[in-house]
This record gives C-alpha cells, sequence and structure tokens, in this order.
C-alpha cells in the first residue's frame, strides 16, 4: 500500500493503524461518528466486516452489509483509506466484485483496498443459500482463481479465461481505478492454500494470533515466497487485534467487558487483547514488528466504537517510534 | 389519478459516459433544488454505444449518494436481478435505507442484457420466461423479509433461503422499504408488479400506458391486490429549456456523448419550458402517473435538474 508522510519522516516508518469497525450491534449513526473520529485522529485505515449473520454473540443481531457502509464511508471521509476486513469470496462473483472496488476507489478518490477471503461462516451461508463449497480446500481454490481474476480486471486487462470455478468472456473492468495500482489484502493463514494465494498475488495480508503462532505463519508465507519467487517484503504484513486504551489495565477491561456484552459476546476470539495504556499495548505489539515485519495493526473495534482508543492512537503509535 | 400519491419529480443519472465528481454534484444539486427521487442504472457494461465505456456500479453509488442528500429518495431503476443473491441484495438495501436515513427504494427487475452477463462470469438463465421466475421469487423473499417474517425457500426453487430473517429491519419499521419493479412483459412481469411492488416503473406514449395499466389492472384483480397502492412512475427523455429547439440541441449533445442511439420523439420526449411540459404530463398524471422520472444521460443536465420541481409545483404538487 502507498506510503504516507509519516513513513518518511524518520529511519524507521511509523506503525500503521486500521480501525475496523464491528458491522454487528451498530446503526449508522455510530459508523459514521466512529469513521470521522477515527479519520481526525490520524488513523490510516477504516476497515468493516463482510458478514450477512452476526458473528459474536447470537447471530440474530442486527448487521449491516459491507460494500454499502464502504461507500458511505468513501463519501463522508477525505483522507483515510477503505477496506473490508475482509470481504468474503462466496457471496459475490469476481466480475462484481471487481466492479465495486473500482467505484469505490472512485467515490473515495483512489483510498480503495480491495480485502477479500474464503469466507468461514457456514451459517450465514446456510441461511442465504449460498454456495459454501465441499470444505475448506475447495473454497481456498476458489478464493485463489477469484483473486487472479480481480488482479486482471483492476490492471484494465481485458480478456477470456475458462477456469474451475469462472468463466468469464470478453471480460474489461472500465473505468480503471484512480489508484494506479489498486492494492489486495488477502486474508486469512492457511498454511498450504491461503498463504500461497498471498504469496502469489497479494499486495497485503492480514493476520491475527499470539506471538509464536504469528511466527509459524510468517515460515510458512516466506516458504511460500521462495517457491514462487516473490520477494516477500513485497507484501505489506497486517496483524489484528482487540484494543481497548485506558490509563490502568483494570479499566480497559471493565470497558472492554462492557463492549463484548453490547454485542451479545462473552469473548473476542483466541487472540491476544491489547487493553490498557498505550505504553503497555505498545509493548505488546513491539515483537510483531520488531521480530516478524508487521508494520500494520487493525485494531479491531466492537460496537459501539470506544471513543477514548480511537481518539489516544497516536499516544500508541509514540511509544512505538 | 389517485390521492395517496404525491406528485413527484426523479432524476435518473446514467453511470456511463461520466467521473464520480459529476455524479455527486449532479445528484447534490438535485438534491438541494428539490427532486424528490435520484435513481440511477444496474448495469455492469455500458448499455448504450460501446459497451465497454466507462461505468460505475449501482449500489456503491447510492450509497454514497445517500450520505451527500438530504431528502431525495434513492435507487436503482431498477436493480439487476441476476447479479447478486436477492437477500445480499436486501441487506446492502436496507443498510442504504438506514445510512440514508430511511430515503431507499428497492428497485429490481429480471436483466436483460446478455453481454455484461457472459463478461461477468453471471448466470443468464435460458429465457426471459426463467429470469422472470427467478425474479418472481427473488420478489416474494424479499417482501417477507423486509415486513420482518423469517422466510425458507419452497423446495426446488432458485434461491435457497433458509429460516432466513433480516436484522436490522428498514429503518422505518417493517415493510417501510418500498420494492419498485421495473418492466411491461404482461403475462409474467405485470403479474408480479400486482403482487409485490410498491412502484411499478414504465416508458411510451400515452396510449401504450393505458394498454399496460389495464392489464395491470386484471392482475390486480386476480391477485386481489389494490391497484391504487402502487406508485406509479415513468421515464421520459426530458429537457428544460425556454426554448424548445435549444432543449432538443441539449438532449442530443447527451445522447451523443454516450453513443445513444435514440430518435427524438416530440411525442413521448418531454423538450422546452416547465408550462408546455407539465401540460405535456397531464394525460400521463390522469392516467395515475403521479411520479415523472427524467431519463438523464450525463452530462447530466444542471438545468433540467435545478428547474424540474417547477414542474412538480405547476401540477399543483406541494413540496413535500
Amino acid at each position: 500500500m502507498t506510503e504516507t508522510a509519516a513513513d518518511k519522516a524518520g529511519g524507521r516508518p511509523a506503525m500503521r493503524f486500521g480501525a475496523q469497525l464491528w458491522s454487528q450491534a451498530a446503526g449508522w449513526p455510530e459508523m459514521r461518528a466512529a469513521a470521522l473520529a477515527a479519520e481526525q485522529a490520524g488513523w490510516d485505515d477504516l476497515w468493516t466486516w463482510d458478514h450477512l449473520l452476526a458473528i459474536f454473540g447470537p447471530w440474530e443481531q442486527p448487521i449491516l452489509e459491507g460494500w454499502s457502509l464502504l461507500s458511505a464511508w468513501a463519501a463522508v471521509t477525505e483522507r483515510i483509506r477503505v477496506g473490508l476486513m475482509v470481504g468474503a469470496n462466496t457471496f459475490r462473483d469476481p466480475g462484481l466484485v471487481a466492479k465495486l472496488a473500482v467505484t469505490l476507489d472512485h467515490v473515495s478518490g483512489g483510498r480503495a483496498v480491495l480485502g477479500i477471503g474464503g469466507a468461514w461462516f457456514e451459517r450465514e451461508h446456510d441461511a442465504f443459500g449460498i454456495h459454501f463449497g465441499s470444505g475448506f480446500g475447495e473454497r481456498l481454490d476458489r478464493l485463489d482463481e477469484a483473486v487472479m481474476l480481480l488482479r486482471r480486471l483492476l490492471d484494465g486487462e481485458r480478456f477470456s479465461h475458462e477456469g474451475r470455478f469462472y468463466r468469464l468472456h470478453d471480460a474489461l473492468c472500465a473505468p480503471r481505478p484512480v489508484q494506479p495500482h489498486l492494492p489486495i489484502l488477502v486474508g486469512g493463514s492457511g498454511p498450504r492454500k491461503t498463504l500461497r494465494t498471498v504469496a502469489l498475488r497479494a499486495d497485503a495480508w492480514n493476520t491475527s494470533g499470539h506471538l509464536e503462532e504469528v511466527r509459524t505463519k510468517v515460515a510458512n508465507l516466506e516458504r511460500h515466497c521462495a517457491e514462487v519467487g516473490r520477494d516477500p517484503a513485497a507484501i505489506e504484513r497486517t496483524v489484528s487485534f482487540p484494543m481497548l486504551i485506558r490509563d490502568t489495565r483494570e479499566a480497559a477491561e471493565a470497558a472492554f467487558a462492557e463492549l463484548l456484552a453490547h454485542n451479545g459476546a462473552t469473548d473476542a476470539g483466541n487472540v491476544p487483547l491489547l487493553l490498557g495504556p498505550p505504553e503497555v499495548i505498545a509493548e505488546a505489539i513491539a515483537p510483531y514488528r520488531d521480530e516478524l515485519g508487521f508494520g500494520h495493526v487493525i485494531v479491531r473495534l466492537p460496537a459501539p466504537y470506544d471513543q477514548e482508543t480511537i481518539e489516544r492512537i497516536g499516544e500508541v503509535r509514540e511509544v512505538l517510534g | 389519478m389517485t390521492d395517496r400519491h404525491p406528485i413527484k419529480v426523479g432524476a435518473l443519472l446514467w453511470p456511463q459516459a461520466t467521473d464520480w465528481p459529476a455524479m455527486r454534484d449532479a445528484a447534490v444539486a438535485a438534491d438541494r433544488a428539490g427532486v424528490d427521487s435520484l435513481w440511477t442504472w444496474d448495469h455492469l457494461y455500458a448499455i448504450e454505444g460501446d459497451p465497454h465505456q466507462p461505468i460505475y456500479e449501482g449500489w456503491t453509488t447510492i450509497a454514497a449518494w445517500a450520505t451527500l442528500t438530504t431528502r431525495a429518495t434513492v435507487g436503482l431503476m431498477v436493480g439487476a436481478n441476476t447479479f447478486r443473491n436477492p437477500a445480499v441484495v436486501l441487506k446492502a438495501a436496507v443498510t442504504v435505507d438506514h445510512v440514508s436515513g430511511g430515503r431507499t427504494w428497492l428497485g429490481l427487475g429480471g436483466a436483460w442484457f446478455e453481454e455484461e452477463h457472459l463478461a461477468h462470469g453471471l448466470e443468464f438463465g435460458r429465457s426471459p420466461g426463467e429470469r422472470l421466475a427467478w425474479l418472481e421469487e427473488a420478489c416474494a423473499a424479499i417482501v417477507a423479509l423486509r415486513d420482518g417474517e423469517p422466510y425458507t425457500s419452497p423446495d426446488g426453487s432458485r434461491y435457497a433461503f433458509r429460516d432466513l430473517r433480516l436484522a436490522p429491519l428498514p429503518l422505518l419499521g417493517p415493510g417501510r422499504l418500498p420494492l419498485m419493479i421495473g418492466g411491461g412483459g404482461e403475462r409474467k412481469t405485470l403479474r408480479i408488479v400486482a403482487r409485490y411492488a410498491d412502484g411499478w416503473n414504465s416508458w411510451g406514449s400515452v396510449e401504450r400506458l393505458k394498454g399496460k395499466l389495464e392489464v395491470l389492472a386484471r392482475h390486480c384483480a386476480d391477485v386481489g391486490r389494490d391497484m391504487a397502492e402502487i406508485e406509479l412512475t415513468f421515464f421520459p427523455f426530458l429537457v428544460i429549456r425556454d426554448d424548445p429547439a435549444e432543449a432538443r440541441r441539449v438532449l442530443q449533445e447527451a445522447l451523443a456523448a454516450n453513443g445513444a442511439e435514440h430518435e427524438i420523439d416530440p411525442a413521448v420526449d418531454f423538450l422546452g419550458p416547465p408550462e408546455a411540459l407539465a401540460e405535456q404530463w397531464r394525460p400521463y398524471l390522469e392516467l395515475g402517473f403521479t411520479h415523472l422520472i427524467v431519463d438523464t444521460p450525463a452530462p447530466h443536465d444542471r438545468e433540467t435538474l435545478e428547474r424540474l420541481p417547477e414542474l412538480r409545483r405547476l401540477l399543483g404538487g406541494a413540496r413535500p
């Protein structure tokens, strides 16, 4: 993805932060206000899910649609990048997704990121009658073919394609994106297939987990890069954490518990929770950067979106240097 | 003419042969001037002139408009049912509805442009009949879900919704996200309109529309629907200028900019000063076409968009 001014400020690039606003148990007024606050506070990018049913707590909870949210955000913001973390490849055909991404890039004046993954939440596929495939393997093969097609469509190639999953006849995506190279971010860490797709085709990669887990994932990605002849440094690494900033850990834990309760959830998944003062949070992030090369943190923000965390992210960045 | 539907003026802004600043500014200007409804197409390839010329995606366009406008409704005229899972479309529609503060139409039709389906790997179906069967299933599901009911597709359906529920519901409450159906097929489309639509969009001469309405009335009687519930819209080319010759020139130039083939016909195209155009609308209004939507090729004529509310005023419609 593109460099910001901060990247060039010192020897070491400043850590980048993306705000991933959960789209469940939220209304548009909060989502809009949080997006504007994030832009104001200097966050680099703005993300939301692509889910049709709520994924934390009861699935019956309200959830809004991803692409429409991105376009609405793009129209009210000016600087911050926008994308899905990540789009579910199963929900829409790649020809349509390329058109969505290009339109978003125009609406935003060149701030779109195309986030995509294989999809995993069987219940929403079942309820919506969306083909879930015979298993992870098939969905990931489908993802690989889709990402390949998306790249070619975004790059303005006019082509026909007869693949295992998709068939395009004389396809051309016009207009071209505003960005010379609209970045594709692939989410997921499947060691055999997803990371191969990342190695072959992605501009950016998103993962999550405890340091040692992520170390293994990075090693797998680097192995695939070596096999396919891709420079691993060409792929931007992003890592996701739930985070809540307060001056004490106790206060942060209490506020985070309230957010989870609002979402009907008892936990935020098996990932490190970054809860507490900026120094402690920065200390937890540092090894991901220093040992594993992650220069971009995606913060998982449950509704109704903690204002203090949004406003104080600069303090974490400062501690990280 | 019914009292149920106030007189409205709208604009259908073509998304081809344009750029985003123009799409945005035209919508904002029309909204500020007091236009009641803003629409765009749902096509992946340009449908006029060279199919490969630039065109924007529909839902993304109206989601952005929803945040930039304050009063006009937004919608697709009409969504192509074949492009997406209909319940995913409903999720997008409800999201735009919430973003817009309850100003969204869900527009849907069977789709017809084979080339864009082949290019984008989208299933086109074997025939218009098959696509309309898909549309009917889509409408049945969308209406039930929108009204707050759970929905499971019958066995043997095109779609396989299973105990599906919609959350959130439309911002203004269950059912309050109107469904606009486009198309004039007398046997199937108009039956779907009678069953499910809150709005029906058509085009052409007064005589043509009179004939269509008779068919629609029969379908409504068959299915037990009060036809007066359905808001009737039509979408002529229309350019407002005090000099009709100048209006004709403006339309001609816009059509040429799109590579569109359309022989200008003063019987169905609306060209001239507001007073003359209001009179031209009157016979349509008497049939019940209370909502006139200007078919607006890019570059979207600003004078027409800004003066459009004059037509509403001349026909006694109040700004709501």
